[in-house]
């Protein structure tokens, strides 16, 4: 099957190109710049020491872009995205006992190019699989401090013993079972079916991702968006697994919505992972604020149980600019009954897009 | 295939249905996926509309150029008013010479009894023999 869905996807590229070079030039062209600065003060105590760090946010870091398109006739469009990021001191690479800036260095987002038309857009180069952001789906306008991807706020930071022993970090027992993210693939998106849209994707190690995404607005209900994806990475991992996310929010008109997320892994001779994330939030005017809960059982060890409570507040105070404040409890329950202390996170920063 | 995969792809098609008939009941919206740079002008826009710096923009350079053009007509309507508006100004100025006029045969009228009007008379008088005796070839002195 994967042999077929390759040759299919070269024929696909082949017949794309082809339409390209016999199409006419019409000059509709755009070509933007934007990007973002998204820093953040952090205190972390993992119950036995604490430390206060100077971070990049990493729920959505900075970075810049350039997006250009050009209409190229019969109804085609030709474009580029080129997204770098430059994260000094990440927040999901700080641990407790770290003096230092950290790392900081530019790191690659997206680099891609796409025909899009009538008949969908295909994509080519590195970039979100089909699907990537299907256990991310959040309306809650609070997602900048706290979403369903609880690794980026913390991850690095060592669970530790009533002793101080180091046990493992949250992100080792955390995973919101999300799609793969920034790989060199080629993707494929269906034109929209009425709200919803198809997505497929072929990557290295032969790894294939299908998505369907869902976006509506129903008077009186608000606004729904939902996605579900699947993955199978073939042999791009080891051990290879395939894994199933999916997420749904809710956004009514009075500001109250509730996000939902649940993925689960079947590793190939491991354990069978599941993640669950519900949070609930209230928008009103240019403030949002939300409280979230979230567990991952059975990741690192059979048993695990790794669980997060949060909230978090957002405030636009002017176009493009977010102050925000956000906390996070971290605890692990381990059925060798080992005495793990709570890890407590509280961030507060501001992100500035600048164009 | 491992065991999950059959399982996987039942609940894929199930959300997918779901998906649809949920669909179905609304409009569309576009969803920004949330780690993404928010959608929306930033900090330094110039235009609350606006969603990155436009380096290069066709469509709105086509907009910008066929707003010139129209303004370009519109000086050119404005210059045509502005000659229809000279001439009105011309008008003004024959009617203001012609008030003079009057005014001045008016105060001809007042002072023709005056030793002014009648040295003034005199004077024009005089002038006009002098031209003439200029055209006969003869000087007055």
């Amino acid at each position: 099957m994967k042999k077929n869905v390759i040759k299919l996807s070269f024929l696909s590229v082949i017949t794309i190109c082809s339409v390209v070079l016999l199409s006419a030039p019409v000059n509709a062209v755009s070509f933007k710049v934007s990007g973002q600065i998204n820093r953040a003060i952090e205190y972390v105590d993992n119950g036995d020491e604490s430390e206060l760090f100077h971070v990049d946010n990493d729920n959505s870091s900075t970075r810049f872009r350039f997006v250009g398109s050009e209409e190229i006739g019969h109804g085609m469009t030709v474009g580029i995205v080129w997204e770098t990021q430059f994260e000094s001191n990440s927040s999901s690479t700080i641990d407790v006992g770290q003096n230092d800036d950290g790392t900081s260095e530019f790191t690659e987002r997206i680099f891609e190019a796409y025909f899009s038309g009538t008949w969908g857009k295909a994509t080519i180069g590195q970039g979100d699989g089909a699907a990537n952001g299907t256990a991310e789906v959040d309306l809650s306008g609070t997602s900048v401090v706290t979403y369903a991807g609880v690794n980026d706020m913390a991850g690095s930071v060592t669970f530790v013993d009533s002793s101080g022993a180091p046990i493992t970090t949250i992100s080792t027992t955390r995973n919101q079972f999300d799609g793969l993210s920034r790989n060199d693939r080629l993707r494929y998106d269906t034109p929209k079916l009425g709200p919803v849209t198809l997505s497929t994707s072929v990557t290295n190690g032969d790894a294939w991702e299908l998505a369907a995404r869902l976006s509506t607005e129903m008077e009186g209900l608000g606004k729904i968006a939902a996605a579900i994806g699947y993955v199978d990475t073939e042999d791009r991992t080891t051990p290879q697994y395939d894994q199933i996310g999916a997420s749904i929010s809710w956004l009514h008109d009075t500001g109250v919505n509730l996000t939902l997320s649940y993925g689960t892994r079947d590793t190939d001779g491991g354990t069978e992972p599941k993640n669950f994330y519900a949070k609930l939030g209230y928008i009103h005017g240019k403030q949002a604020v939300s409280i979230e809960w979230g567990q991952t059982d059975d990741l690192a060890v059979e048993g695990d149980e790794s669980s997060s409570y949060g909230a978090g507040y957002v405030y636009n105070i002017y176009k493009g600019v977010e102050l925000y404040a956000g906390y996070r409890l971290y605890e692990l329950d381990r059925a060798s009954g080992l005495n793990i202390e709570d890890i407590n996170v509280l961030m507060a920063g501001t992100r500035v897009k600048f164009w | 295939m491992r065991n999950l995969y059959p399982n996987c792809l039942k609940v894929f098609l199930t959300g997918l249905v779901l998906f649809l008939l949920v669909g179905c009941a609304g409009k569309p919206f576009d969803y920004h996926p949330v780690s993404e740079i928010p959608k929306g002008p930033g900090l330094f826009s110039d235009k609350e509309d606006e969603d990155g710096k436009v380096v290069y923009d066709s469509k709105r350079n086509k907009a910008k150029e066929s707003s010139r053009e129209s303004h370009r007509v519109t000086d050119q309507q404005s210059d045509v008013k502005t000659d229809k508006s000279v001439g009105d100004e011309g008008k003004v100025q024959d009617y203001k010479e012609f008030q003079e006029y009057q005014e001045w045969k008016e105060w001809q009228k007042s002072k023709k009894d005056s030793d002014e009007f009648k040295e003034f008379q005199e004077w024009r008088e005089w002038k006009s023999y002098q031209e003439w005796q200029k055209k006969s070839g003869l000087s007055a002195e």
